[in-house]
């Protein structure tokens, strides 16, 4: 008698095993600089909605994600929201206008183009008319008057697309140069890394105005 | 028969000859011979000691019983082995399905989370419509030349 209550014990056990499925636990992250939506294809291949018998689950609304999974699937889905959950950078984009055939001294402020555009073209020399620094966040557009020599100058900056981090992401940027009844005389969409300069030229003014040269160089900056 | 040839003799003699019973010479000459008759006397006595210890350590039962009961005995010691078998067999097959089912799978590891550098789109430039658009890279990695002709 004890002998077959054992061996139905043991079955009973080996019976409980073969249809154990993975405990699934329940966690809801509440985002602070994303939506769920943004980050929802970033966690789909940690949700394994095809194991059969307990099959992950993921839900979002708003800034809320919810997530039933393994124990340790939900750790790995923390991990790469501590990742990614991070504020986008903003974007400082630093402004000059530049005015060529205009010099013959070099100007200190502008010793880093300069030393490029003698290279490349054969003006006499340069000289710095304004420069405007425009801060913007990625899908923002900004629009400043700059004053300066020969001013004010439209400047307007539209953030296309920013990625990376502040040291190696880089920035898409519609910017356009305008003059008070004149219209656009530079305007242009570059992709360019965070510090790197990008000179736009040029536009052929009549009058005092000359040459004008925009040189616009991004940065990222953590809020 | 000389004192020499009877304590030969007496070696392989039987209980009954020593005693001096028979007509044999050994026992003509242990009747005439007081020494030796007490030599054969002392042989006597030794072998009916030695007889006596022997058969106090003697065998009790017959090989026809012995083998038997020794049979029996080790087919109880197997029956008593298969039954200690039976009984924790199922015992050890669910201590270690529990041990399996019970123990922690595997200890929820600190997977790293690899991340793979972003894919940064190369430099690009779209100009506006109708300008001839220039590309100069300078030897400042860090400056580039967007030019409108």
């Amino acid at each position: 008698m004890t002998r077959r209550l054992l061996l139905l014990g043991a079955l009973s056990i080996l019976a409980s095993a073969c249809d154990r499925a993975p405990r699934l636990d329940t966690r809801t992250f509440e985002l602070r600089h994303r939506n769920g939506e943004d980050v929802a294809p970033i966690l789909s291949p940690y949700v394994f909605g095809d194991r059969p018998g307990a099959p992950g689950q993921m839900s979002h609304r708003g800034n809320v994600l919810t997530v039933r999974e393994t124990p340790d699937n939900l750790g790995k889905i923390e991990r790469v929201l501590a990742l990614y959950d991070r504020p986008t950078p903003s974007v400082r984009l630093n402004f000059r206008i530049i005015r060529a055939d205009g010099a013959a001294a070099r100007d200190p402020a502008i010793a880093d183009v300069e030393a490029a555009l003698r290279n490349l073209f054969r003006f006499t020399g340069y000289s710095l008319l304004a420069e405007a620094v425009v801060g913007g966040m990625e899908r923002s557009e900004t629009m400043q008057s700059v004053s300066g020599t020969g001013g004010p100058y439209h400047l307007f900056a539209s953030i296309h697309d920013v990625r990376g981090s502040t040291d190696s992401g880089t920035v898409a940027v519609f910017v356009r140069l305008g003059l008070p009844g004149g219209g656009a005389v530079i305007e242009t969409t570059v992709n360019l890394r965070a510090g790197q300069t990008a000179i736009l030229g040029n536009a052929q003014l009549a009058g005092p105005r000359g040459t004008l040269i925009l040189t616009v160089k991004p940065e990222l900056v953590l809020n | 028969m000389t004192c020499e040839q009877a304590h030969q003799a007496m070696l392989g003699a039987d209980p009954a000859e020593l005693a001096g019973e028979g007509a044999s010479p050994l026992a003509g000459h242990l009747a005439s011979c007081a020494a030796c008759a007490r030599r054969a006397r002392a042989i006597l006595t030794g072998a009916r000691a030695l007889a006596a210890a022997l058969a106090a350590r003697g065998p009790r039962v017959t090989v026809d019983v012995a083998l038997p009961a020794a049979r029996a005995a080790a087919a109880r010691q197997r029956e008593l082995r298969a039954r200690s078998w039976r009984l924790t067999a199922p015992l050890a097959l669910a201590a270690g399905i529990a041990a399996l089912l019970l123990w922690p799978s595997r200890p929820p590891t600190e997977t790293a989370v690899e991340v793979l550098p972003p894919e940064l789109p190369p430099f690009a430039v779209q100009g506006p419509p109708g300008r001839t658009v220039t590309v100069f890279r300078t030897a400042n990695p860090a400056i580039i030349v967007v030019w409108y002709f």
